[in-house]
């Protein structure tokens, strides 16, 4: 069942969320759900969704990018290598990692963050894990944990003086946050 | 070789999971696909639930099909409690067939409530039958079972669970018997069969749970955990539903452990007689 994802002004994108104590039938249910809603955003496409979207506030996240999909639960970063990716020129966003949301959709802006992390988690049979994440999979990652701890892109954006830009389907216009 | 798994609920998870282990351990993952219900609207909030199945496979990375015509070509099915009909063009999708696992020692009880029958009408022993599918309910031959007793104490619940656990080692010392035609398969005798429906709530209606208490506790057992027994009693001489939660036999009669009442929240027995000292059967 696809559920309603959250938009940006919802206070309950705001609010941490709560470790994931069991996998039970309702997480189960949930993580289902969250995943049809996920595979179900063509305009724009996700490349993760984390249960604060859907309004649920746990620990728990999706991703899907390139092929590969993953669950995570109770993520926990035990190490981070503070190498920021390069920025390029002002004015070329060709290789800058432009970062987006579900719950603004349509709204774009280049955020720095490490490159490579290390991470715990829980998989979806309960097994915890701990695994490497490099390039865009670690950006995605840290924009879903940010989701986790109530924190969206945009404070990101103001944080690093960064610009936002809207994308009206075939031109980039820079919007004032 | 490839597999697909049918089934729905979860007591024959440990089907699939033992499946799982034998033929996807190794770099080639053979057990291809699992069939189950589409979700299905439950209880009273009406909610759309998917099946324990469903969940397993999603969890294992298995791909979960709901549609018929959507089940990729492969050599073996089975099927262990999927809960419908399959239709006769799925049957031919597999090489080898279908292999249906049936809680029972058929051709005694076909159908969708076996091992309730069994235990609702005192048998001490039944078993499971495994069957090569054809398009009739329960109707194909016999390619092996085995016996299992039934304890005084075996619900539907602790039974199904423990035949279903015991026929997933069988199956899989089975299966490799099959495939090399090494069994033979004898037809069921269709003059012996007897059927089993799938349960109504009315089945677990008792007028008088006192009038034969060992046939009452017989089918107390046999209806956990739905539909359970209930009957009607009259309560100032107002009809009303009485639920039997819990009862047991003492010296063949029928004690009652705990209840409830229409509209009302468990209780047990003796709270039941103190509060209502003028109920009567009907």
């Amino acid at each position: 069942m696809i559920r309603k994802i959250i938009d940006v002004k919802n206070p309950s994108l705001r609010q941490k969320s709560k470790k994931v104590h069991l996998i039970d039938k309702k997480i189960l249910d949930l993580v289902r759900d969250m995943h049809e809603t996920l595979i179900a955003q063509k305009d724009p496409e996700g490349v993760g969704l984390a249960a604060p979207q859907v309004s649920k506030n746990i620990r728990l996240f999706l991703i899907s990018f390139e092929g590969e999909e993953k669950v995570i639960i109770n993520p926990e970063i035990i190490k981070i290598v503070k190498e920021y990716k390069a920025q390029t020129k002002k004015g070329s966003k060709k290789n800058d990692i432009l970062e987006g949301c579900l719950s603004l959709p349509h709204y774009y802006g280049p955020i720095k963050r490490p490159t490579n992390l290390t991470l715990r988690y829980m998989d979806i049979s309960g097994q915890t894990k701990t695994e490497g994440f490099k390039g865009f999979l670690s950006h995605i990652i840290q924009h879903e944990i940010d989701h986790l701890n109530g924190v969206l892109f945009i404070d990101r954006i103001l944080e690093q003086k960064a610009p936002l830009y809207k994308f009206t389907g075939d031109d980039w216009e820079e919007v004032q946050l | 070789m490839k597999i697909v798994f049918f089934g729905t609920p979860d007591y024959v998870i440990s089907i699939l999971e033992a499946l799982y282990k034998t033929y996807n351990n190794g770099p080639e993952k053979q057990l291809i696909a699992v069939v189950t219900q589409a979700p299905q609207k439950v209880g009273r909030e009406q909610k759309l639930t998917r099946s324990e199945v469903d969940h397993w496979a999603y969890k294992h990375k298995i791909p979960v099909i709901f549609d018929f015509d959507k089940i990729p070509a492969a050599d073996l099915g089975i099927v262990a409690a999927y809960g419908k009909i399959i239709p006769k063009f799925v049957i031919l999708n597999f090489k080898f067939g279908i292999l249906n696992v049936h809680p029972s020692l058929l051709p005694k009880y076909r159908g969708a409530s076996p091992v309730q029958a069994a235990i609702a009408n005192g048998d001490t022993t039944t078993g499971v039958t495994v069957i090569k599918m054809d398009e009739l309910v329960d109707h194909g031959p016999i390619i092996s079972s085995f016996k299992n007793e039934i304890l005084p104490t075996d619900t539907n619940e602790t039974l199904r669970i423990r035949l279903f656990e015991t026929s997933a080692k069988f199956l899989i010392d089975l299966i490799p018997n099959y495939l090399n035609g090494k069994i033979k398969l004898k037809p069921q005798d269709d003059q012996k069969a007897t059927f089993t429906k799938t349960l109504k709530k009315e089945d677990g209606f008792v007028a008088d749970p006192s009038e034969d208490p060992v046939r009452s506790e017989r089918l107390f057992r046999a209806m956990q955990p739905w539909p359970g027994i209930w009957s009607e009693i009259a309560i100032s001489s107002k009809k009303l539903r009485l639920k039997i939660l819990k009862c047991h036999l003492e010296e063949n009669k029928l004690v009652f452990d705990e209840v409830q009442l229409e509209g009302k929240n468990p209780v047990s027995w003796k709270q039941f007689e103190s509060a209502y000292p003028d109920y009567s059967f009907n």
